[in-house]
Protein backbone atom coordinates (compact mmCIF):
# COMPACT_ATOMS: atom_id res chain seq x y z
CA UNK A 1 0.00 0.00 0.00
CA UNK A 2 2.48 2.28 1.20
CA UNK A 3 4.73 1.20 -2.19
CA UNK A 4 1.34 2.20 -4.41
CA UNK A 5 1.12 5.75 -2.67
CA UNK A 6 4.51 6.80 -3.30
CA UNK A 7 4.63 5.78 -6.70
CA UNK A 8 1.15 7.60 -7.15
CA UNK A 9 2.73 10.72 -5.00
CA UNK A 10 5.81 10.25 -8.28
CA UNK A 11 3.30 10.64 -11.15
CA UNK A 12 1.75 13.50 -9.72
CA UNK A 13 4.72 15.63 -9.14
CA UNK A 14 6.39 14.18 -12.53
CA UNK A 15 3.35 14.96 -14.47
CA UNK A 16 2.44 18.18 -12.52
CA UNK A 17 -0.87 17.25 -11.67
CA UNK A 18 -2.68 19.24 -8.80
CA UNK A 19 -2.86 17.30 -6.19
CA UNK A 20 -5.85 18.23 -4.17
CA UNK A 21 -7.71 16.76 -7.56
CA UNK A 22 -5.52 13.71 -7.56
CA UNK A 23 -4.48 12.33 -4.31
CA UNK A 24 -7.14 12.00 -1.71
CA UNK A 25 -5.54 14.65 0.55
CA UNK A 26 -7.32 17.97 2.32
CA UNK A 27 -7.60 21.20 0.52
CA UNK A 28 -7.64 24.03 3.22
CA UNK A 29 -8.10 27.55 2.51
CA UNK A 30 -7.37 30.35 5.19
CA UNK A 31 -9.04 33.65 5.03
CA UNK A 32 -7.18 35.96 6.68
CA UNK A 33 -6.98 34.79 10.84
CA UNK A 34 -11.17 34.65 10.75
CA UNK A 35 -12.18 32.07 8.10
CA UNK A 36 -10.45 28.81 7.53
CA UNK A 37 -12.21 26.12 4.90
CA UNK A 38 -11.48 22.53 5.20
CA UNK A 39 -12.57 19.97 2.45
CA UNK A 40 -12.15 16.65 2.31
CA UNK A 41 -12.94 16.26 6.03
CA UNK A 42 -14.10 12.78 7.47
CA UNK A 43 -15.32 14.17 11.14
CA UNK A 44 -15.05 16.32 14.11
CA UNK A 45 -13.53 14.66 17.30
CA UNK A 46 -13.25 17.80 19.13
CA UNK A 47 -15.24 21.10 18.96
CA UNK A 48 -14.56 23.97 21.75
CA UNK A 49 -14.41 27.50 21.66
CA UNK A 50 -10.71 27.22 21.41
CA UNK A 51 -9.99 24.26 19.69
CA UNK A 52 -11.27 22.67 16.73
CA UNK A 53 -9.92 19.25 15.77
CA UNK A 54 -11.27 17.60 12.57
CA UNK A 55 -10.55 13.72 11.35
CA UNK A 56 -8.77 14.03 7.84
CA UNK A 57 -7.55 11.46 5.57
CA UNK A 58 -3.93 12.74 6.63
CA UNK A 59 -4.79 12.27 10.31
CA UNK A 60 -5.96 14.57 12.19
CA UNK A 61 -6.48 18.73 11.79
CA UNK A 62 -6.16 20.64 15.23
CA UNK A 63 -7.30 24.18 14.72
CA UNK A 64 -6.53 26.73 17.73
CA UNK A 65 -8.01 29.74 18.10
CA UNK A 66 -10.39 31.70 20.35
CA UNK A 67 -14.35 32.02 20.02
CA UNK A 68 -14.29 28.99 17.20
CA UNK A 69 -17.74 28.65 16.00
CA UNK A 70 -18.49 26.07 12.74
CA UNK A 71 -19.65 28.47 10.13
CA UNK A 72 -21.23 25.49 8.03
CA UNK A 73 -20.47 21.66 8.00
CA UNK A 74 -21.61 19.22 4.89
CA UNK A 75 -20.01 16.05 4.50
CA UNK A 76 -17.78 17.63 1.77
CA UNK A 77 -16.25 20.85 4.00
CA UNK A 78 -16.36 22.65 7.42
CA UNK A 79 -16.37 26.31 7.75
CA UNK A 80 -14.57 27.30 10.47
CA UNK A 81 -15.16 31.32 11.86
CA UNK A 82 -13.34 32.93 14.91
CA UNK A 83 -9.96 34.21 15.47
CA UNK A 84 -7.43 31.33 14.21
CA UNK A 85 -3.88 31.46 16.00
CA UNK A 86 -2.79 27.87 14.63
CA UNK A 87 -3.28 24.54 12.87
CA UNK A 88 -1.29 21.32 13.31
CA UNK A 89 -1.70 18.01 11.97
CA UNK A 90 -1.48 15.33 14.88
CA UNK A 91 -0.95 11.47 14.33
CA UNK A 92 0.47 11.88 10.97
CA UNK A 93 0.28 8.70 8.85
CA UNK A 94 -3.19 7.15 9.84
CA UNK A 95 -4.01 6.89 5.46
CA UNK B 1 -27.74 34.57 -0.81
CA UNK B 2 -29.55 31.97 -3.21
CA UNK B 3 -28.78 29.33 0.06
CA UNK B 4 -30.28 31.98 2.84
CA UNK B 5 -33.27 32.81 0.35
CA UNK B 6 -33.58 29.02 0.09
CA UNK B 7 -33.48 28.58 3.91
CA UNK B 8 -35.66 31.58 4.41
CA UNK B 9 -38.68 29.56 2.33
CA UNK B 10 -38.26 26.52 3.67
CA UNK B 11 -38.11 28.22 7.40
CA UNK B 12 -35.30 27.76 9.83
CA UNK B 13 -34.69 26.91 13.48
CA UNK B 14 -32.41 27.70 16.00
CA UNK B 15 -31.60 24.89 18.24
CA UNK B 16 -29.70 24.33 21.80
CA UNK B 17 -28.23 20.50 22.03
CA UNK B 18 -27.23 19.93 25.97
CA UNK B 19 -26.12 16.90 27.32
CA UNK B 20 -24.28 13.81 25.25
CA UNK B 21 -21.32 14.04 23.25
CA UNK B 22 -21.93 16.99 21.42
CA UNK B 23 -18.94 15.76 18.62
CA UNK B 24 -20.92 12.42 18.40
CA UNK B 25 -24.09 14.45 17.42
CA UNK B 26 -22.43 16.18 14.61
CA UNK B 27 -21.01 13.42 13.06
CA UNK B 28 -24.00 11.66 13.01
CA UNK B 29 -25.85 14.63 11.52
CA UNK B 30 -23.54 14.66 8.80
CA UNK B 31 -23.87 10.66 8.25
CA UNK B 32 -27.60 11.62 8.34
CA UNK B 33 -27.25 14.58 5.60
CA UNK B 34 -28.01 17.11 8.29
CA UNK B 35 -26.91 20.71 6.87
CA UNK B 36 -26.38 22.75 10.31
CA UNK B 37 -25.21 26.41 10.41
CA UNK B 38 -24.05 29.06 12.79
CA UNK B 39 -22.63 26.71 15.25
CA UNK B 40 -21.60 27.80 18.23
CA UNK B 41 -19.93 26.10 21.31
CA UNK B 42 -21.23 26.93 25.10
CA UNK B 43 -19.48 25.14 27.75
CA UNK B 44 -21.58 22.63 28.47
CA UNK B 45 -24.31 22.78 25.10
CA UNK B 46 -24.24 23.50 21.68
CA UNK B 47 -26.21 26.19 19.75
CA UNK B 48 -27.33 25.50 15.91
CA UNK B 49 -29.42 26.18 12.52
CA UNK B 50 -30.86 23.80 10.54
CA UNK B 51 -33.80 23.49 8.33
CA UNK B 52 -37.72 22.86 9.51
CA UNK B 53 -37.27 20.02 7.27
CA UNK B 54 -34.06 18.86 8.59
CA UNK B 55 -35.44 18.29 12.38
CA UNK B 56 -38.05 15.61 12.23
CA UNK B 57 -34.64 13.85 10.80
CA UNK B 58 -33.02 14.26 14.07
CA UNK B 59 -34.58 11.71 16.02
CA UNK B 60 -32.24 8.68 15.71
CA UNK B 61 -29.11 11.32 15.77
CA UNK B 62 -30.23 12.45 19.31
CA UNK B 63 -30.96 8.72 20.29
CA UNK B 64 -27.14 7.82 19.03
CA UNK B 65 -25.53 10.73 20.49
CA UNK B 66 -27.51 10.76 23.89
CA UNK B 67 -28.31 14.75 23.56
CA UNK B 68 -31.46 16.66 24.37
CA UNK B 69 -32.39 19.06 21.37
CA UNK B 70 -34.31 22.28 22.47
CA UNK B 71 -35.75 24.82 19.72
CA UNK B 72 -35.00 28.53 21.06
CA UNK B 73 -36.57 30.28 17.97
CA UNK B 74 -37.97 29.90 14.53
CA UNK B 75 -37.44 32.23 11.60
CA UNK B 76 -38.41 32.32 8.01
CA UNK B 77 -42.04 32.03 5.53
CA UNK B 78 -43.60 29.31 7.11
CA UNK B 79 -43.45 31.15 10.35
CA UNK B 80 -43.97 34.54 8.82
CA UNK B 81 -46.89 33.19 7.36
CA UNK B 82 -48.40 31.41 10.29
CA UNK B 83 -48.31 34.62 12.24
CA UNK B 84 -49.66 36.46 9.50
CA UNK B 85 -53.06 34.31 9.20
CA UNK B 86 -53.66 34.93 12.31
CA UNK B 87 -53.26 39.06 11.50
CA UNK B 88 -55.43 39.57 7.97
CA UNK B 89 -55.88 43.21 8.64
CA UNK B 90 -52.11 42.96 8.52
CA UNK B 91 -52.03 40.66 5.81
CA UNK B 92 -54.46 42.65 3.49
CA UNK B 93 -52.47 46.00 4.58
CA UNK B 94 -49.11 43.75 3.00
CA UNK B 95 -50.84 42.66 -0.12
CA UNK B 96 -52.40 46.15 -0.65
CA UNK B 97 -49.42 48.26 -0.36
CA UNK B 98 -47.88 45.90 -3.16
CA UNK B 99 -50.93 46.16 -5.46
CA UNK B 100 -50.38 50.16 -5.04
CA UNK B 101 -46.86 49.79 -5.76
CA UNK B 102 -47.15 47.84 -8.69
CA UNK B 103 -50.31 50.46 -9.61
CA UNK B 104 -47.79 53.32 -8.88
CA UNK B 105 -45.11 52.14 -11.04
CA UNK B 106 -47.11 51.02 -13.94
CA UNK B 107 -48.23 54.96 -14.66
CA UNK B 108 -46.13 57.73 -16.23
CA UNK B 109 -46.01 60.34 -13.77
CA UNK B 110 -43.52 62.76 -14.91
CA UNK B 111 -43.44 63.91 -18.65
CA UNK B 112 -40.06 66.29 -19.55
CA UNK B 113 -39.59 67.83 -23.01
CA UNK B 114 -35.86 68.82 -23.83
CA UNK B 115 -35.23 70.80 -26.80
CA UNK B 116 -32.22 70.88 -28.62
CA UNK B 117 -31.73 73.67 -31.45
CA UNK B 118 -32.75 77.05 -31.42
CA UNK B 119 -35.36 76.87 -28.60
CA UNK B 120 -38.21 78.97 -30.21
CA UNK B 121 -40.63 76.31 -29.37
CA UNK B 122 -42.49 76.13 -26.19
CA UNK B 123 -42.04 72.56 -24.34
CA UNK B 124 -45.66 73.04 -22.99
CA UNK B 125 -47.12 73.07 -26.96
CA UNK B 126 -44.63 69.66 -27.57
CA UNK B 127 -46.14 68.13 -23.99
CA UNK B 128 -49.62 68.74 -25.43
CA UNK B 129 -49.10 67.25 -28.66
CA UNK B 130 -48.05 64.45 -26.84
CA UNK B 131 -50.90 64.60 -24.90
CA UNK B 132 -52.97 64.18 -27.74
CA UNK B 133 -51.27 60.92 -29.23
CA UNK B 134 -51.80 59.09 -25.31
CA UNK B 135 -48.46 60.42 -23.92
CA UNK B 136 -49.72 62.23 -20.95
CA UNK B 137 -49.45 62.42 -16.74
CA UNK B 138 -50.86 59.32 -15.62
CA UNK B 139 -51.12 57.65 -18.50
CA UNK B 140 -50.53 53.37 -18.40
CA UNK B 141 -46.83 52.84 -19.67
CA UNK B 142 -47.69 49.90 -20.94
CA UNK B 143 -50.65 51.76 -23.33
CA UNK B 144 -48.35 54.36 -24.71
CA UNK B 145 -47.02 53.69 -28.07
CA UNK B 146 -43.61 55.58 -28.06
CA UNK B 147 -43.19 55.25 -31.73
CA UNK B 148 -46.21 56.83 -32.36
CA UNK B 149 -46.42 59.41 -30.36
CA UNK B 150 -43.12 60.46 -31.70
CA UNK B 151 -44.72 60.15 -35.53
CA UNK B 152 -47.14 62.54 -33.99
CA UNK B 153 -45.03 64.70 -32.87
CA UNK B 154 -43.01 65.11 -36.19
CA UNK B 155 -46.61 65.46 -37.92
CA UNK B 156 -47.81 68.05 -35.85
CA UNK B 157 -45.17 70.32 -35.45
CA UNK B 158 -43.19 71.13 -38.42
CA UNK B 159 -40.30 72.84 -36.28
CA UNK B 160 -39.63 69.45 -35.51
CA UNK B 161 -36.84 67.53 -37.34
CA UNK B 162 -36.61 64.76 -35.44
CA UNK B 163 -38.24 63.41 -32.14
CA UNK B 164 -37.79 60.35 -29.78
CA UNK B 165 -39.15 59.49 -26.50
CA UNK B 166 -37.47 57.67 -23.37
CA UNK B 167 -38.70 56.21 -20.54
CA UNK B 168 -36.78 55.86 -17.07
CA UNK B 169 -38.88 53.98 -14.79
CA UNK B 170 -42.06 56.56 -14.49
CA UNK B 171 -40.69 59.72 -16.57
CA UNK B 172 -40.69 59.83 -20.19
CA UNK B 173 -38.43 62.19 -21.50
CA UNK B 174 -39.60 63.44 -24.88
CA UNK B 175 -36.57 64.85 -27.07
CA UNK B 176 -36.91 66.95 -29.65
CA UNK B 177 -34.95 68.53 -32.24
CA UNK B 178 -35.44 71.88 -33.51
CA UNK B 179 -35.19 72.27 -37.21
CA UNK B 180 -32.38 75.13 -37.55
CA UNK B 181 -33.03 78.81 -39.25
CA UNK B 182 -33.46 78.71 -42.55
CA UNK B 183 -29.90 79.02 -44.57
CA UNK B 184 -30.08 81.09 -47.93
CA UNK B 185 -28.46 79.20 -50.70
CA UNK B 186 -24.91 79.82 -51.97
CA UNK B 187 -25.12 81.66 -55.14
CA UNK B 188 -21.98 80.66 -56.01
CA UNK B 189 -22.83 76.75 -55.76
CA UNK B 190 -23.96 75.77 -59.40
CA UNK B 191 -23.41 71.99 -59.94
CA UNK B 192 -24.72 70.55 -63.41
CA UNK B 193 -25.21 67.23 -63.73
CA UNK B 194 -23.77 65.80 -67.36
CA UNK B 195 -23.77 62.65 -69.33
CA UNK B 196 -19.95 60.49 -68.88
CA UNK B 197 -21.87 57.82 -71.66
CA UNK B 198 -23.38 57.85 -74.62
CA UNK B 199 -26.98 56.11 -74.79
CA UNK B 200 -30.71 56.29 -74.76
CA UNK B 201 -32.54 57.56 -71.38
CA UNK B 202 -34.49 55.21 -69.72
CA UNK B 203 -35.23 57.20 -66.79
CA UNK B 204 -34.85 60.12 -64.88
CA UNK B 205 -35.52 60.64 -61.22
CA UNK B 206 -34.52 64.38 -60.21
CA UNK B 207 -34.25 65.30 -56.63
CA UNK B 208 -32.82 68.77 -57.05
CA UNK B 209 -32.35 70.85 -60.00
CA UNK B 210 -33.73 71.06 -63.58
CA UNK B 211 -34.25 68.17 -66.00
CA UNK B 212 -33.30 68.95 -69.03
CA UNK B 213 -33.81 65.34 -70.69
CA UNK B 214 -36.71 63.36 -70.50
CA UNK B 215 -36.99 59.08 -71.53
CA UNK B 216 -36.03 58.14 -75.12
CA UNK B 217 -33.69 61.21 -75.49
CA UNK B 218 -30.37 60.33 -77.04
CA UNK B 219 -27.39 62.00 -75.30
CA UNK B 220 -23.87 62.14 -75.98
CA UNK B 221 -21.07 62.53 -73.03
CA UNK B 222 -20.78 65.89 -71.88
CA UNK B 223 -24.48 66.82 -72.43
CA UNK B 224 -26.20 68.66 -69.28
CA UNK B 225 -28.44 65.94 -68.03
CA UNK B 226 -29.90 68.47 -64.93
CA UNK B 227 -28.85 72.15 -64.84
CA UNK B 228 -28.19 73.57 -61.41
CA UNK B 229 -30.92 75.83 -61.11
CA UNK B 230 -34.52 76.27 -60.04
CA UNK B 231 -36.71 78.58 -62.96
CA UNK B 232 -39.68 80.14 -62.30
CA UNK B 233 -42.20 82.71 -64.47
CA UNK B 234 -40.98 86.17 -62.85
CA UNK B 235 -44.98 87.14 -63.31
CA UNK B 236 -46.53 84.49 -62.16
CA UNK B 237 -47.83 81.46 -64.57
CA UNK B 238 -48.91 82.89 -68.33
CA UNK B 239 -51.90 82.49 -69.67
CA UNK B 240 -52.13 80.42 -72.79
CA UNK B 241 -54.29 78.91 -74.94
CA UNK B 242 -55.20 75.15 -73.94
CA UNK B 243 -53.47 72.74 -75.26
CA UNK B 244 -50.62 74.33 -76.11
CA UNK B 245 -47.37 73.98 -73.78
CA UNK B 246 -46.78 76.59 -71.31
CA UNK B 247 -43.36 78.69 -71.95
CA UNK B 248 -39.95 78.19 -70.57
CA UNK B 249 -39.15 79.29 -66.82
CA UNK B 250 -36.77 82.22 -67.16
CA UNK B 251 -36.01 83.63 -64.13
CA UNK B 252 -33.86 81.74 -61.88
CA UNK B 253 -35.50 81.59 -58.02
CA UNK B 254 -32.02 79.49 -56.72
CA UNK B 255 -28.87 77.70 -58.03
CA UNK B 256 -27.73 74.40 -56.32
CA UNK B 257 -25.65 71.05 -56.91
CA UNK B 258 -28.05 69.27 -59.19
CA UNK B 259 -28.68 65.99 -58.15
CA UNK B 260 -30.46 63.11 -59.60
CA UNK B 261 -30.56 59.46 -61.03
CA UNK B 262 -30.42 59.35 -65.07
CA UNK B 263 -30.11 55.52 -66.20
CA UNK B 264 -29.41 55.21 -69.83
CA UNK B 265 -29.20 52.32 -72.35
CA UNK B 266 -25.65 52.20 -73.54
CA UNK B 267 -24.41 50.13 -76.04
CA UNK B 268 -20.58 48.75 -76.42
CA UNK B 269 -19.17 47.02 -79.54
CA UNK B 270 -15.68 45.55 -79.35
CA UNK B 271 -13.74 43.62 -82.16
CA UNK B 272 -11.48 41.29 -80.96
CA UNK B 273 -8.95 39.20 -82.68
CA UNK B 274 -8.01 35.71 -81.50
CA UNK B 275 -5.71 33.18 -83.52
CA UNK B 276 -7.48 30.40 -84.69
CA UNK B 277 -4.80 27.38 -84.62
CA UNK B 278 -3.61 26.52 -81.15
CA UNK B 279 -0.42 24.64 -79.87
CA UNK B 280 -1.49 21.24 -78.13
CA UNK B 281 1.53 19.66 -75.94
CA UNK B 282 0.69 15.55 -75.53
CA UNK B 283 3.28 14.20 -73.32
CA UNK B 284 5.18 10.70 -74.39
CA UNK B 285 5.30 9.41 -71.29
CA UNK B 286 9.33 9.57 -71.31
CA UNK B 287 11.02 11.20 -68.35
CA UNK B 288 14.18 12.21 -67.23
CA UNK B 289 15.11 13.56 -63.92
CA UNK B 290 18.10 15.75 -62.57
CA UNK B 291 19.22 15.83 -58.71
CA UNK B 292 20.87 18.84 -57.95
CA UNK B 293 22.70 19.28 -54.40
CA UNK B 294 22.72 23.03 -53.59
CA UNK B 295 25.46 24.33 -50.77
CA UNK B 296 24.98 27.63 -50.34
CA UNK B 297 25.42 29.35 -54.06
CA UNK B 298 27.26 25.83 -55.44
CA UNK B 299 25.07 23.58 -57.38
CA UNK B 300 26.76 19.70 -57.83
CA UNK B 301 24.53 17.58 -60.37
CA UNK B 302 24.32 14.03 -57.94
CA UNK B 303 22.44 12.17 -60.89
CA UNK B 304 21.05 12.63 -64.56
CA UNK B 305 22.34 15.11 -67.10
CA UNK B 306 23.24 18.61 -67.42
CA UNK B 307 19.88 19.28 -70.03
CA UNK B 308 17.92 16.79 -71.10
CA UNK B 309 18.28 15.05 -74.27
CA UNK B 310 14.37 15.75 -75.30
CA UNK B 311 13.85 18.56 -78.04
CA UNK B 312 10.39 19.64 -76.07
CA UNK B 313 9.41 18.99 -72.73
CA UNK B 314 7.68 20.17 -69.62
CA UNK B 315 9.45 20.55 -66.05
CA UNK B 316 8.56 19.61 -62.51
CA UNK B 317 10.99 20.67 -59.71
CA UNK B 318 11.03 19.59 -56.16
CA UNK B 319 13.29 20.64 -53.19
CA UNK B 320 14.15 19.14 -49.92
CA UNK B 321 15.62 21.07 -46.83
CA UNK B 322 16.46 20.65 -43.26
CA UNK B 323 13.96 22.74 -43.12
CA UNK B 324 14.78 26.50 -40.93
CA UNK B 325 14.42 27.72 -37.29
CA UNK B 326 13.91 31.54 -36.58
CA UNK B 327 16.33 33.52 -38.68
CA UNK B 328 18.40 30.20 -40.02
CA UNK B 329 17.76 28.23 -42.99
CA UNK B 330 19.61 25.34 -44.13
CA UNK B 331 22.24 26.15 -46.57
CA UNK B 332 21.85 22.27 -47.90
CA UNK B 333 19.16 21.53 -50.23
CA UNK B 334 18.26 18.66 -52.58
CA UNK B 335 16.44 19.84 -56.00
CA UNK B 336 15.05 17.28 -58.09
CA UNK B 337 14.46 18.32 -61.39
CA UNK B 338 12.00 15.94 -63.51
CA UNK B 339 11.61 16.51 -67.67
CA UNK B 340 8.69 15.19 -68.94
CA UNK B 341 9.13 14.70 -72.88
CA UNK B 342 6.12 16.48 -74.72
CA UNK B 343 5.33 16.04 -78.27
CA UNK B 344 3.85 19.27 -80.17
CA UNK B 345 0.60 19.44 -83.10
CA UNK B 346 -1.73 22.32 -83.86
CA UNK B 347 -5.21 22.27 -84.00
CA UNK B 348 -7.75 24.79 -84.95
CA UNK B 349 -10.16 25.83 -83.01
CA UNK B 350 -13.74 26.03 -83.09
CA UNK B 351 -15.16 29.25 -84.07
CA UNK B 352 -18.29 28.77 -80.96
CA UNK B 353 -15.10 28.37 -78.83
CA UNK B 354 -13.57 31.55 -80.04
CA UNK B 355 -17.12 33.63 -79.75
CA UNK B 356 -17.06 32.48 -76.31
CA UNK B 357 -13.85 33.80 -75.64
CA UNK B 358 -14.53 36.87 -76.85
CA UNK B 359 -17.90 36.92 -74.51
CA UNK B 360 -16.09 35.82 -72.01
CA UNK B 361 -13.24 38.93 -72.29
CA UNK B 362 -16.32 41.48 -72.60
CA UNK B 363 -18.00 40.38 -69.51
CA UNK B 364 -14.78 40.35 -67.82
CA UNK B 365 -13.90 44.41 -69.27
CA UNK B 366 -18.01 45.06 -68.05
CA UNK B 367 -16.93 44.21 -64.40
CA UNK B 368 -14.90 47.16 -64.06
CA UNK B 369 -17.01 49.63 -66.77
CA UNK B 370 -20.25 48.80 -64.81
CA UNK B 371 -21.26 50.64 -61.18
CA UNK B 372 -23.11 48.57 -58.37
CA UNK B 373 -26.77 49.06 -59.97
CA UNK B 374 -26.24 48.80 -63.28
CA UNK B 375 -27.38 45.45 -65.07
CA UNK B 376 -26.69 43.99 -68.35
CA UNK B 377 -30.03 44.33 -70.53
CA UNK B 378 -29.61 41.77 -73.00
CA UNK B 379 -27.03 38.41 -73.52
CA UNK B 380 -23.79 39.55 -75.00
CA UNK B 381 -23.49 38.42 -78.42
CA UNK B 382 -20.30 37.34 -80.39
CA UNK B 383 -20.48 37.11 -84.18
CA UNK B 384 -17.07 36.27 -86.20
CA UNK B 385 -16.93 39.27 -88.85
CA UNK B 386 -13.39 38.29 -90.58
CA UNK B 387 -11.66 34.80 -90.68
CA UNK B 388 -8.47 34.02 -92.39
CA UNK B 389 -5.03 34.23 -92.20
CA UNK B 390 -4.31 32.60 -88.51
CA UNK B 391 -6.76 34.91 -87.03
CA UNK B 392 -10.31 35.24 -86.68
CA UNK B 393 -11.88 38.96 -86.47
CA UNK B 394 -15.12 39.09 -83.50
CA UNK B 395 -17.56 41.50 -83.04
CA UNK B 396 -18.67 41.21 -79.61
CA UNK B 397 -21.99 43.76 -78.89
CA UNK B 398 -23.79 44.22 -75.46
CA UNK B 399 -26.64 46.45 -74.10
CA UNK B 400 -26.23 48.13 -70.29
CA UNK B 401 -28.96 50.21 -68.07
CA UNK B 402 -26.29 52.12 -66.00
CA UNK B 403 -26.15 55.53 -64.12
CA UNK B 404 -24.92 57.93 -66.83
CA UNK B 405 -25.20 61.20 -64.62
CA UNK B 406 -21.80 62.83 -63.42
CA UNK B 407 -21.41 65.90 -61.58
CA UNK B 408 -19.54 68.71 -63.48
CA UNK B 409 -17.23 70.56 -61.06
CA UNK B 410 -16.99 74.16 -61.73
CA UNK B 411 -20.02 74.82 -63.58
CA UNK B 412 -20.26 78.16 -61.98
CA UNK B 413 -23.21 80.24 -61.34
CA UNK B 414 -26.15 80.80 -63.80
CA UNK B 415 -26.75 84.50 -64.47
CA UNK B 416 -30.19 85.10 -64.47
CA UNK B 417 -32.40 84.99 -68.14
CA UNK B 418 -32.89 88.32 -68.82
CA UNK B 419 -36.68 89.10 -70.91
CA UNK B 420 -36.06 90.46 -73.92
CA UNK B 421 -36.19 94.21 -73.90
CA UNK B 422 -38.88 95.15 -76.33
CA UNK B 423 -37.84 96.94 -79.83
CA UNK B 424 -37.00 100.46 -80.77
CA UNK B 425 -39.67 101.98 -82.94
Amino acid sequence: MQKKTGLRDRLVSLLELPGDVVLDVTRVTLVGDREMVVENHKGVVEFTPNRVVLMVPEGRLAVEGQDLRIGSISPEQVILAGTIRGMRYTDGGAR
Amino acid sequence: MLRRLIAFLLGTLRIEVTRGSIERFLNLCLQQGIRLWDIQRLPDKMRATMTVGSFFALRPVTRGSRCRVRILGRSGFPFLAQRLKARPVLLAGLVGCLAALIWAAGHLWVIEVRITGPKHLDPRAVAAVAAEAGLRRGAWRSTVDLARVANHIRARIDEVSWAVIRVQGTRAVIEVVEKAAVVPPNQATCVHLVARKSGVVEQVIPFQGEPMIKKGDIVKPGDTLVECALRYWSGGRPGVVPGSPLPPRQDVARTLVAQASVKALVAYQDYIELPTRREVKTPTGQTESQWVLKWNDRSILLRGKNSPTFASYETASRTYSLGSWRNWKSPVELMIVDYHEVSKRTESVPLAELEQMARTAMQRRLTWLLGPGDTIVRPILAEVTEHGNGFAGIRVTVETLEEISAPLEGSGPVAPVQPPEPEQP
